[in-house]
């Protein structure tokens, strides 16, 4: 595999459509973003880049924190609970039978080909005020209550139902970037359960552990790479989500993307725009940081 | 089967299907307390299934497991005072040597004074004190299986599984291990089942052996008695080489078992087998060949003339191939057959006068005919 280093110019060569195309659409429009980070606007149209660092001071400002702040705990709820169903999920498709988990896979890869758009609207569908969810809670409810009745008992709920609201609140949007992510989970930590040898789970058994001993001292410990990767990759998108709290959140659960978003179209300050999603980048780079860091130690460990 | 003092582990009847295979058929053994006894058959034999219904991570399709009498069939594998030494060791890659061998006792919710002293101990059984805070990717493959073995001793169990304990081993490390398996045996005094497909290795360490063939039962005996009056064809075969020889016919005359064979005649049978009487009493068709160990044939000068006790055969000599003290000969007879004898260091000075292609001349005892049954499925 490592025969491009004996021969570097057809490395070159073949690397080269892929450098450029990083080049052209991925480094040059982020310098010009970066650029723009440290301009002023001086008319509608106009920026004068000026090597000013007010944008960045601009991040600090209360109402700005306060969205980051909101952007920062939604994020990590949402990962957090992809991380726990994904894992459940992960671990029923690693030990299905190995005709159904190509289906499986596909099952959850599925919604990835579906636009987002789609998506999102379909889950206004399910949280409306009248939307599937509420039917079913009210179906649940008024069973209840049917019952309750037949033993008397009727006194202890109310009759009718009274729908709860998901929109606009932090949990439809939880909800939304939940349902949109977990494949993202899913997937590398499916990847780390077929690697590990099985008869480590056998051993924990033989040697007196139960199974939540297992999973916990065992299992999780030994799919920590995995768990990690899936964090990253669930996390980081979900920082930059948009389109979710914009549709699911009605306006009033606004995450940073939405304020960024604002600013290069109503509020025309493209110069602040550029320096938050920059300041959503270093956070990136910060968490894969952290995650080679793992990596390294990782390798070390196998080699 | 010959009585144990103790019986430790008895198993009656087991048997495990998966969908189509029935990898377990209907076994049942015994091992006594203090044994070494080995599950021996070729691969897909189903040992390693039988050892797991031991273990308890496979659940018997019906029969029984007995420890001591009571029955430890429903019971889960986490709550059995057996212990199991993986094949793959199934070492926790993320845990120390010395966690990995606390593992249990943790579990176990022991004393941490405790677990500290007992993991000591255990790291000693096999010599691994100094290896106590490396990691598993830090270990020979040796050494991992160390960790795995005093990972299950460390929790003092009642018998200790060894699926294929040495199959992953190089050949120098594997007789080194074989013999420190058995000395560790001997100090802990634990019993010890241990897979193998290597009959060098049973007859090795083994104290009894039951051979197993497509999940059933051949024979159970000892390492000596398997090799000197096997059972049928399959376990004269498995266990060693043996020459076998077509039987046309045998008789009963005056509780003496006579074979008529072609290739020497009427043979008296000096050793009948319980299985042999068995069959002969039965209508059962049986199949029947003389079987021969490779170093009963004794290689002769050509002038030896063959004496009321014995008979004598000739053929080529075909390959020969040294051994150390003696050498396996091959001889072709006239038929196409070939059949192995073992030729001593003596023997070799005057074989090595001779050309491949000579004529030799073997002789051989009566009484080391053994009558063996055809097994049906080999
Ligand atoms: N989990 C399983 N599912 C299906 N078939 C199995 C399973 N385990 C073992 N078998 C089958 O049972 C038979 C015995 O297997 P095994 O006990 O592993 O044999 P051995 O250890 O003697 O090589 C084989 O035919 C094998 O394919
Ligand atoms: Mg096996």
């Amino acid at each position: 595999m490592d025969n491009w280093r004996r021969s570097p110019l057809t490395f070159a060569f073949f690397s080269l459509p892929t450098l450029g195309w990083l080049f052209i659409f991925f480094l040059f429009p982020l310098a010009i973003v970066w650029q723009y980070s440290f301009g002023e606007n001086t008319s509608i149209v106009d920026v004068e880049f000026t090597g000013t660092l007010n944008n960045y001071a601009r991040i600090f400002q209360p109402e700005i924190l306060v969205l980051l702040w909101r952007t920062l705990w939604m994020s990590t709820i949402s990962t957090v609970i992809c991380l726990s169903v994904g894992y459940l999920v992960a671990m029923v498709i690693a030990s299905a039978s190995p005709r159904a988990k190509p289906w499986l896979l596909l099952l959850i890869m599925l919604p990835f080909w579906t636009n987002l758009l789609i998506r999102t609207y379909s889950l206004l569908n399910i949280l409306g005020t009248r939307g599937r969810l509420n039917q079913a809670l009210q179906w649940i409810w008024e069973s209840t209550h049917s019952l309750l009745q037949l033993v008397g008992l009727e006194g202890l709920m109310a009759a009718s139902y009274k729908p709860l609201t998901f929109l606009g609140t932090p949990f439809g949007v939880v909800f939304g970037l939940v349902y949109i992510m977990l494949p993202f989970s899913v997937l590398p930590i499916y990847a780390a359960l077929e690697r590990i040898d099985k008869s480590c789970l056998e051993a924990s058994l033989d040697l007196g552990a139960g199974q939540v001993r297992t999973f916990f001292k065992v299992l999780v410990p030994m799919t920590m790479g995995g768990l990690i990767t899936a964090a990253i990759i669930t996390f980081v998108p979900t920082l930059g989500q948009f389109l979710t709290p914009d549709l699911l959140g009605r306006g009033q659960v606004d995450m940073i993307a939405n304020v960024i978003e604002r600013q290069f179209k109503k509020a025309n300050d493209w110069p602040f725009g550029s320096a938050l999603s920059l300041f959503l980048l270093y956070i990136t780079f910060i968490l894969l940081a952290i995650k080679s860091i793992h990596d390294v130690r990782q390798s070390r460990r196998v080699v | 089967m010959n009585a144990q003092p103790d019986v430790l582990l008895d198993i009656k009847n087991l048997t495990k299907r998966f969908s189509k295979v029935v990898a377990v058929d209907d076994v049942s053994l015994q091992v006594g307390s203090g044994e070494i006894f080995a599950l021996l058959g070729p691969s897909g034999c189903g040992k390693s299934t039988l050892l797991r219904m031991i273990a308890g991570l496979e659940l018997p399709d019906s029969g029984d497991i007995l420890l001591d009498d009571s029955s430890i069939a429903k019971i889960p594998a986490n709550k059995r005072p057996i212990n199991m030494v993986f094949q793959s060791y199934a070492v926790f890659p993320h845990m120390t040597v010395e966690n990995n061998v606390a593992y249990g006792l943790k579990a176990k919710r022991v004393a941490a004074s405790e677990i500290r002293q007992q993991v000591e101990q255990a790291l000693s059984q096999v010599h691994l004190l100094d290896q106590r805070d490396r990691k598993p990717h830090q270990l020979s493959g040796g050494q991992r299986q160390r960790v795995a073995l005093a990972r299950a001793l460390v929790m003092q169990p009642r018998i200790l599984l060894l699926d294929e304990p040495l199959s992953a081993l190089d050949a120098k490390l594997r007789d080194q291990m074989r013999l420190e398996l058995v000395k560790l045996q001997e100090t802990v005094g634990v019993t010890f089942i241990i897979v193998t497909h290597d009959q060098n290795e049973a007859m090795a360490m083994a104290d009894r052996i039951a051979v197993l063939d497509q999940g059933r039962v051949r024979q159970i005996a000892s390492p000596e008695e398997l090799y000197h009056q096997p059972l049928d064809t399959f376990v004269a075969d498995f266990i060693g080489k043996i020459n076998l020889f077509d039987v046309r016919k045998v008789t009963v005359e005056d509780n003496r078992v006579l074979a008529e064979t072609d290739d020497f005649g009427v043979i008296e049978i000096q050793h009948v087998t319980d299985r042999t009487s068995e069959l002969l009493n039965s209508v059962q068709a049986v199949v029947w060949k003389l079987g021969l160990r490779p170093e009963k044939l004794q290689l002769v000068a050509n002038d030896l003339q063959p004496t009321e006790d014995t008979v004598s055969l000739s053929g080529e000599l075909g390959d020969i191939a040294f051994q150390g003290v003696n050498s396996e000969v091959e001889i072709r007879l006239p038929d196409d057959k070939s059949l192995a004898a073992v030729a001593t260091a003596d023997d070799m000075q005057q074989l090595r006068q001779l050309q491949s292609g000579s004529m030799v001349n073997c002789v051989i005892k009566r009484r080391d005919f053994l009558l063996l049954p055809e097994s049906a499925d080999s």
